[in-house]
């Protein structure tokens, strides 16, 4: 929790967009995203919530419970989409077609920066379960095209999550070698 | 003996809508499952339990026997395999073709959770034995659309695997779905 | 088609148009058609009522442009319907279910008024209407009432007619097919049909490959000209990537269905998708399918799981 911390404060001074991966075992993951987006959120940062794991709904309420403002989050419900559930009609969610095409994904995710003011995070929870939908490839595809931008924009922050143990370690590594930082969170 | 306390103790804690995977000893999933059925059905919990592992006959007596209330309870069973004959079919037992046939799981999953009105709990039993018929990737997929769909509709769950001996890789992929592991410790000593 | 608007049309009124027509008494319209536009007048202008406000009349014809197969969940699939009047390929390896999605639309479809003839050059008439009876599906209704026909052909017969035509005709492409096969039995003017299969036809042709595309090249462009909505089974791998024998058929048909049997361990689960669909808008994606005691059931908000294109 300590090596998250300084970790965000480290890329929280810089001037330049950067790009952190947090490894999370299952025992902390909630916790861990909680505690980013507390963290971000007390630093002024709003974000993008592009959320792979839990629909909107279900994500939102959690997050609520935690005193996370959800005025400054907006949410990017892949997770109905994937699963061919109904998307909520709310104003902080933005509606993605279950085709899940990553070219149309990274527009939304543009679209929805363009909204928010000062500095932004783009969230996504998380690469592993992306990669359950989406050949490796893509998720790679996906995860490098952003961190790219990232590097080239001041005011953006992207953070990936990758489940601990994840299977496919060649991928991982790739990602790792991109990432500004990797984190390995532990419970 | 399972400390059912406890148990109940972590359900009340995570609240409605939360799925928890419970790892246990090979030794220890019948005792488990039973503990956990008759908590939710004390709890006036209107029950789907996806049965992968054992015939939908045995668990029904093994209930009986543990005098667990099994007027809200529907059971999704691969097991037997058995095309439901006209005459005795029976509205608490739903039965599919294969472990293997996801879609179907799903499909019979979904209608159940649509079709009752009382607050609900799904029950997978158990994850490594769908990982016998499935391969890792796509169980990982249809756990993962299976918990948006009890999210969506604000169902509680319930999955159980073997601890240690699940791939940890491919526990990596499931937990990390679940809002909450137990382990042992539910257990006591 | 060769016929005018004109002769349809009632005559105007001194003094008025047509759309500004007082309300009248619902008014049959007789016109003297000859018996050959008669054959091909489309079925949706015999219903337009003047009676009706031209508002009502365009809602009524725009929603009688389309036709609903009344299968659970697959309309679902389709904005509107299936364009009135359009060839649709139903594709798929066997046992996946287009032979009851067929027999399931035209029943409906007959249930409704529309006449429909389930051609087959496979299966007897007996085992198709044994299909419906599994189904509880009451046929004998509709067909007493001439709504519902099924009519077994043997493609070999029709195969030897259709090559002694071509002879005769020494390569000029246009025939009438139906004057020499009688596809449509005299006297009935189908809305709908259902060719059980184009498979069985070309297998029927042998070696004779541009005989059969001729022939079905044709086809294609009787029912288009009678403006009759059919469906062509045709019979395929199980996971198919060509939908039918000679490849051309799916460029020839407005419409394109396949059906799969995806393999899952020792099982097969059924899905099925609307690969094209021209003049109408419709869901691209694979969707769950079951065959129930009742007939299809499709679950357009269902994942398949299994590994599609393996």
């Amino acid at each position: 929790m300590e090596q998250l911390e300084s970790a965000f404060n480290e890329v929280l001074k810089t001037k330049e967009g950067k790009s952190i991966l947090l490894e999370l075992d299952a025992e902390s993951y909630l916790k861990i995203i909680i505690k980013t987006i507390q963290k971000l959120q007390k630093k002024g940062l709003s974000g993008v919530y592009i959320s792979i794991q839990r629909p909107f709904k279900n994500i939102s309420s959690l997050l609520k419970k935690q005193g996370i403002d959800l005025n400054k989050l907006i949410f990017i419900d892949i997770a109905s989409a994937v699963s061919k559930e109904t998307q909520e009609n709310n104003k902080g969610c933005v509606h993605i077609s279950s085709k899940l095409d990553v070219d149309d994904l990274v527009r939304t995710i543009y679209t929805s920066l363009d909204q928010m003011k000062g500095k932004k995070f783009i969230l996504i929870d998380s690469l592993t379960t992306f990669a359950l939908h989406k050949p490796i490839s893509e998720t790679l595809r996906f995860s490098e095209f952003l961190m790219r931008q990232v590097k080239e924009r001041k005011d953006l922050v992207l953070i990936l999550n990758v489940a601990k143990d994840f299977s496919q370690k060649k991928f991982i590594q790739d990602v790792v070698a991109h990432a500004d930082k990797t984190i390995a969170v532990k419970a | 003996m399972i400390d059912t306390k406890k148990l109940a103790k972590e359900f009340n804690n995570l609240g409605e809508g939360a799925i928890v995977l419970i790892e246990t000893a090979a030794s220890k999933i019948l005792e488990v499952h039973l503990a956990a059925v008759k908590w939710l059905s004390d709890k006036k919990y209107t029950q789907i339990i996806l049965s992968t592992s054992r015939p939908c006959k045995n668990l029904l007596n093994l209930y009986q026997k543990n005098n667990i209330d099994t007027n809200k309870i529907v059971m999704v069973c691969s097991v037997c395999q058995e095309k439901e004959k006209k005459e005795q079919k029976n509205s608490k037992v739903i039965h599919l073709q294969s472990s293997s046939s996801l879609t179907e799981i799903a499909i019979s999953l979904s209608k159940c959770m649509e079709s009752m009105k009382d607050k609900k709990f799904v029950f997978i039993d158990s994850i490594n034995t769908l990982l016998i018929h499935n391969e890792p990737n796509t169980l990982a997929k249809f756990i993962h659309s299976i918990l948006t769909k009890m999210r969506t509709n604000n169902v509680s769950g319930l999955l159980i695997s073997l601890e240690a001996e699940t791939d940890k890789e491919v526990r990596a992929e499931i937990a990390q779905l679940c809002d909450k592991i137990m382990c042992d410790k539910i257990v006591k000593v | 088609m060769n016929f005018s608007m004109k002769k349809i049309l009632p005559k105007k009124r001194m003094g008025t148009t047509l759309k500004t027509a007082p309300r009248q008494k619902r008014l049959a319209i007789k016109t003297k058609i000859s018996p050959k536009q008669k054959k091909q007048r489309p079925p949706f202008q015999k219903r337009v009522s003047f009676a009706k406000s031209s508002k009502d009349t365009k809602k009524a014809q725009k929603a009688e442009e389309f036709v609903k197969t009344g299968i659970v969940g697959f309309d679902a699939l389709l904005d509107q319907g299936i364009p009135l009047g359009t060839s649709v390929l139903v594709a798929g390896g066997t046992g996946t279910g287009k032979t009851i999605f067929c027999l399931q639309t035209l029943f409906n479809a007959a249930k409704k008024g529309e006449k429909c003839l389930y051609l087959s050059f496979e299966e007897s008439e007996q085992r198709l209407k044994k299909h419906l009876d599994d189904f509880k599906w009451d046929w004998r209704d509709l067909e007493k009432k001439g709504l519902l026909k099924i009519v077994r052909k043997e493609p070999f017969s029709m195969t030897a007619s259709i090559e002694a035509m071509l002879a005769k005709a020494k390569g000029e492409l246009l025939i009438d097919i139906n004057e020499v096969l009688e596809i449509i039995p005299k006297g009935f003017q189908p809305d709908l049909i259902a060719v059980d299969s184009i498979t069985a036809i070309a297998s029927a042709f042998g070696k004779k490959e541009d005989g059969y595309r001729i022939f079905i090249e044709q086809l294609f462009r009787y029912f288009e000209t009678l403006t009759i909505t059919s469906f062509l089974i045709s019979e395929t791998e199980q996971m198919p990537t060509i939908y039918s024998s000679s490849g051309i058929e799916e460029f020839l048909a407005d419409g394109v269905i396949v059906f799969y049997a995806i393999k899952q361990g020792n099982i097969r689960e059924n899905a099925l998708e609307v690969l094209k669909l021209r003049g109408a808008k419709h869901q691209k994606k694979i969707v769950a399918m079951q065959i129930t005691d009742m007939g299809i059931k499709v679950y357009p908000e269902q994942e398949v799981f299994g590994k599609i294109g393996e």
